[in-house]
């Protein structure tokens, strides 16, 4: 277990020497998985709080979140694809959470009240971001390697 | 070829899969608990930091581990 993934873990109920992050440990042999009843769930939730159904901001590609209803905190997908797009070969786990508020109360469109934000928030958009980073990352991997069969 | 019983509330559910052959769920590490929970259609509503409890089949090689 890597320090990042236990320093997350700190911050979860009832935690025992056998828990993990369902999303950092790698399954290599017959287990089994308890999903225990408190288990947090920072990105559906938001830290807790349930994020909004409807969501009609999205990013137009340059950083910005574009108009539509205001993004506030709890807004962490839309957050984390805003962040993805200004700040591409960030590594969001490398982001402390000083600087990430900082970064999300410069995105365009972000409207909320900059006293509002505390950890739990700025988590659940470090999460959002890091899986969006992830997911661009390996898509990005994915064109190169298309690019490079095609120049063999 | 891994065995994985997730319990959530209480029941179990069993899954199997190959490795190397589990599409990437994009979700988590590849392989993960997260991406194999997504792959199977696992009724869960965790995501990426969602903590789970794991415990190995049997006490000798066969446990989670990080890559």
């Amino acid at each position: 277990m890597q320090d990042d993934e236990a320093d997350r873990l700190d911050t979860a109920w009832g935690l025992t020497a056998q828990s993990r992050l369902g999303c950092q440990a790698v399954i290599s042999g017959d287990v089994v998985c308890e999903l225990p009843m408190y288990t947090r769930n920072y990105v559906q939730e938001g830290g807790g709080i349930q994020l909004r159904e409807v969501r009609s901001a999205r990013t137009d590609g340059s950083g910005a979140v574009r108009e539509g209803p205001t993004v506030k905190w709890i807004d962490a997908e839309d957050i984390a694809i805003a962040l993805v797009e200004k700040y591409p070969d960030t590594d969001p786990l490398t982001v402390r959470f000083t600087d990430l508020r900082n970064h999300v109360l410069a995105l365009e469109g972000f409207d909320d009240d900059p006293k509002t934000s505390n950890e739990p928030k700025l988590e659940a958009i470090q999460m959002a971001w890091l899986e969006e980073y992830q997911e661009t990352k390996s898509e990005k991997l994915k064109v190169e390697s298309d690019l490079v069969v095609l120049t063999v | 070829m891994p065995k994985v019983t997730f319990i959530i509330d209480g029941e179990a559910q069993t899954v199997e899969f190959e490795h190397g052959k589990l599409p990437y769920s994009h979700h988590g590490k590849p392989e993960s608990f997260l991406d194999v929970a997504k792959n199977f259609g696992i009724p869960s509503s965790t995501h990426a930091a969602a903590v789970v409890r794991v415990r190995p089949v049997t006490s000798s090689s066969n446990k989670a581990t990080n890559i």
